[in-house]
């Protein structure tokens, strides 16, 4: 039973939608292991949650019905011919073409995914580059959304206001992606709502206590460049 | 390069059994996303590859990582679990009822074309945001004093279910903080003592 909280604050839901394949490409050579994606138990659960900052930015594909072109990737030995892209190959990321500035996702920017099968997370073998594919459907949850007439903040100012109130502080666009992305990474979470989120979107249970509100910090996504800070790394060579 | 099988935290880079890696936990290595194993298939992705300095620094980063991810996973099912206990519904945080029968909204199709399922939860507010919400201490005050007016009404017990009466106990006040101090501390103070008055008479 799907208890009555809030659903995402996001203002304009996914930009993917079920029946079009997706890429997002990284050149955060980290990005595999930074994107916080949770998956439950089940074989067809719907919720796995990833954030990151692309660099790139988000190349948007074709819808399966519609102009196809075939983008092989290899990916070790395994090779899929399963990504369609619009008028792209996989080498001319070129920030200049229509494409990219067309593109919803800016430069730099953050987004939460929420794929509607499983999502892969593949590595490229040549460059350490990863990518992220959600086929079966899927939605993705940008922080920043550049169109014109919107943003700069792709969350709801009503949201924001509503716990601004109930926090009896302001409360931030950045703030509010967090302590979602907090609170969906939870194991738990995947596992307690499987049978619900299979139906229906996630449902963000946002805390009545500010100061747990305020506790999302350590899932603030760290630049590329930065190095883990809470656990080293542990292997020895 | 050509890893080995993980045995006892340990496992080789080269297919010559060289290049041990040591002190990779058991939960790193098994860490996987959508059932695919992480660290596995980033070392089958980079078979052949020769071991250097570059490779052995990334590898040790994306074990740190994983590692990192594990113990946040770890302290989210912490937060999540302390979230449920009190959590602000969609009537508090003043957004509209859902209308089950028609989770749509009218929303016009984005840039591409596609019309989100989910709907659009905030409609026909303006479409520009700078990011940061504020509140407005008039509604507050309204808020606050109509809370106060249904907690004075009543006679036995709180005139809320139980997990509301939580909630608005956590935010009654933080929500005075919008306000000039004095009349904070006069609100809280006075729905304070209505609450064990409440609790006294239950």
């Amino acid at each position: 039973m799907v208890e009555p909280w809030t659903m995402f604050g996001f203002k304009g839901a996914g930009i993917q939608r079920r029946g079009t394949f997706c890429l997002f490409v990284f050149t955060n050579r980290y990005a595999a292991a930074n994107c916080s994606l949770s998956s439950g138990g089940r074989r067809r659960c719907r919720a796995c949650f990833m954030t990151v900052e692309i660099e790139i930015g988000l190349v948007r594909t074709a819808n399966r019905s519609t102009k196809k072109k075939s983008l092989r990737l290899d990916i070790g030995r395994w090779t899929t011919d399963a990504f369609t892209m619009i008028e792209h190959t996989e080498t001319s990321y070129d920030q200049n073409s229509k494409l990219f500035r067309e593109s919803t996702i800016a430069r730099f920017t953050r987004f939460l995914a929420v794929p509607g099968g499983s999502g892969d997370l593949v590595s490229r073998q040549d460059s350490g580059q990863h990518s992220f594919r959600g086929s079966y459907g899927g939605y993705a949850f940008p922080l920043c959304d550049n169109r014109a007439g919107h943003g700069p903040f792709n969350v709801s100012p009503n949201l924001l206001a509503g716990l601004a109130a109930n926090y009896g502080a302001p409360v931030s666009a950045q703030d509010t992606f967090d302590a979602i992305l907090a609170l969906l990474s939870a194991t738990s979470y995947t596992l307690r709502f499987a049978e619900d989120l299979e139906d229906v979107f996630p449902h963000v249970p946002f805390p009545s206590d500010h100061a747990l509100f305020s506790k999302r910090r350590p899932w603030a996504v760290k630049s590329a460049q930065s190095k883990p800070s809470r656990v080293r790394p542990t292997p020895r060579f | 390069m050509r890893a080995s099988d993980w045995s006892e935290g340990a496992l080789f880079l080269c297919a010559n059994r060289t290049a041990r890696v040591s002190g990779v936990s058991a939960a790193v290595w098994a860490f996987s996303v959508s059932g695919y194993r992480l660290l596995y298939r980033w070392l089958d992705a980079r078979e052949g590859l020769p071991v250097d300095h570059a490779l052995v620094t990334a590898f040790r980063d994306v074990v740190g990582r994983i590692a990192e991810l594990i113990d946040l996973f770890a302290r989210a099912d912490h937060l999540l679990g302390h979230a449920l206990n009190a959590t602000l519904s969609r009537e508090v945080l003043g957004s509209p009822k859902r209308n089950r029968s028609s989770p749509m909204s009218s929303q016009t199709p984005d840039l591409f074309g596609f019309k989100p399922a989910q709907g659009d939860l905030f409609a026909d507010e303006p479409a520009r945001n700078d990011g940061v919400g504020v509140a407005n201490p008039e509604a507050v005050r309204a808020r606050l004093l109509k809370l106060l007016a249904e907690a004075r009404a009543a006679e036995f017990r709180p005139p809320w279910n139980e997990r509301t009466t939580r909630t608005i106990q956590i935010v009654f006040p933080q929500m005075a903080n919008w306000l000039p101090h004095d009349e904070a501390e006069q609100l809280r103070f006075a729905f304070a003592q209505e609450m064990r008055r409440l609790t006294d008479a239950a």
